[in-house]
């Protein structure tokens, strides 16, 4: 299982997988809000979203696994 | 008309002036957050034991 | 009677209106279209702009000594309170964890003045300016506005205008000016180098740090302590959480009431005779100069140390020395992730970001100690 940790401490804007998709290296996961920008958080591989661990609103940090992948 | 001596030490201690105090900056910061990890450290250990 | 009549309509200010304050009536519109349709530094643009546009009506007294725009000039900025006032808020703003996790960032916060001192010379080879007004335009290349104002207040009053209406400008145009600097200078490959996850620095770390750069840097440019030792104090009430309060007013009330009353004293300072001549011109153009020179300087310093050291820097961060905050960090982590989409730069810029702060206000203090 590849756990994808959010790159830094934001605002969950929205998560743009579900449980069970197909994603491919580099696919949008998670947008965190950091800086008044928007931050994409990126597939790190090939794989199927097996958790999703956030919401829309939460407040992540480098330690929280957004999304796991299998 | 330009006094070109006169600009060039000013914007030679310019450069040094920033340059010198950012990295005795650097320096400071590196030495004190190693100080101050090494004393997180020992009362980490003191209150385990 | 006829006497009367001529008194009164030589009291008109519009018997009075000269094409320079026309002129100057047109760049406030500018200023206003870019503040408020394109969103360009509205904070600054606004009061900026109409500071202009209210110091070019006729018969006023608004410049005159005990005129409100000469209260705002003379009592706020020639005498450097505002500048500093700002820089309280910006501190209790400003968070420096990026520079303590890596203090090499440091350097690269110096690397980025290299655009001041590109743009000094360049504006002694014009021979348009001296050297206290060449130094001013320089400092643009720091891409801080209160710097900038601080510095001209002190050397070039009469430039002050210009320099921060460049200033500001600039700074707003970062994502078009940094980029094609940056990929000219970098490969694809280096631009694609990933960085990883920061360091925390503990809360200790980020309580000593403004005492300490206190110490070090007013010890050695005294003359950048108004700017620095105000920068400090709000950073260290925001990393106290003793003072919230003061921390609150700081980077709230209080930096909103100075901008304005900075905005107005500013605009107010630009009148047809000191704006509209060929030194404005030389300003704007002197800007980019500066501005690029600065993305450059940090971008091949970065380069230069990747040569030296284990803990290879993606060399993009090297641009987020040019201290638009967070303009440029923002601007560094698209062009990062554009290379690379698993690249999350933005952190990491932040440390080169705030690092030229510091470096823009050291930077002004070397020239107030070198020219006056």
């Amino acid at each position: 299982m590849t756990q994808v940790n959010a790159p830094m401490v934001g605002k969950v804007l929205s998560v743009d997988v579900k449980v069970g998709d197909q994603v491919k290296k580099n696919d949008v996961l998670v947008t965190l809000e950091a800086m008044k920008m928007q931050i994409k958080v990126y597939a790190p591989a090939d794989g199927e979203v097996a958790e999703v661990n956030c919401n829309a609103g939460d407040v992540v940090s480098t330690d929280t696994v957004v999304v796991a992948l299998k | 008309m330009v006094d070109w001596g006169n600009a060039t030490s000013v914007a030679l201690s310019g450069i040094i002036s920033v340059f010198a105090v950012l990295a005795v900056l650097q320096i400071a910061v590196t030495v004190s957050g190693k100080v101050i990890e090494g004393m997180a450290k020992s009362q980490a250990e003191k209150q385990k034991s | 009677m006829n006497q009367l009549m001529t008194e009164i309509i030589d009291g008109l200010g519009v018997m009075h209106l000269t094409p320079g304050n026309v002129a100057m009536w047109l760049i406030a519109f500018v200023l206003f279209y870019l503040a408020i349709k394109k969103g360009v530094e509205p904070l600054l643009l606004l009061p900026i702009g109409f500071g202009v546009f209210a110091a070019n009506f006729p018969l006023t007294g608004l410049l005159e000594e005990g005129g409100l725009f000469y209260i705002f000039y003379h009592y706020g900025i020639e005498n450097e309170l505002i500048p500093p006032l700002i820089f309280l808020g910006l501190g209790a703003m400003t968070d420096f964890g990026p520079v303590i996790a890596n203090p090499k960032t440091l350097l690269l916060g110096a690397a980025a003045q290299l655009g001041v001192y590109a743009a000094f010379f360049g504006a002694l080879f014009t021979g348009l300016f001296n050297v206290k007004e060449a130094a001013c335009i320089g400092i643009i290349g720091g891409a801080d506005g209160p710097t900038s104002i601080f510095l001209s207040a002190n050397l070039a009053p009469h430039m002050m205008g210009a320099v921060s209406v460049a200033a500001y400008s600039y700074m707003a145009l970062v994502p078009i000016i940094i980029p094609p600097i940056a990929k000219a200078l970098t490969t694809k490959q280096e631009r694609a180098m990933p960085m990883g996850m920061m360091r925390m620095p503990s809360k200790t770390e980020k309580i000593v740090f403004p005492v300490l750069a206190s110490i070090v840097i007013i010890l050695l440019v005294p003359k950048s302590a108004p700017l620095i030792a105000m920068f400090m104090v709000g950073n260290l009430f925001m990393e106290s959480a003793v003072v919230d309060r003061l921390t609150d007013v700081a980077r709230n009330a209080l930096m909103n009431i100075v901008t304005i009353l900075l905005g107005l004293g500013v605009g107010s300072t630009m009148t047809a005779d000191s704006f509209l001549n060929s030194k404005t011109i030389g300003v704007f153009i002197m800007g980019v100069v500066a501005f690029a020179f600065a993305t450059a300087g940090g971008v091949l310093l970065a380069k230069l140390m990747n040569l030296f050291t284990k803990n290879k820097v993606n060399p993009l961060i090297g641009a987020a020395g040019v201290s638009a905050v967070p303009m440029a960090a923002r601007v560094v982590h698209n062009m990062g992730t554009e290379a690379n989409p698993q690249n999350y730069l933005l952190m990491h810029a932040m440390g080169p970001n705030v690092a030229g702060v510091i470096g823009t206000a050291v930077a002004a203090g070397a020239f107030i100690t070198a020219i006056l």
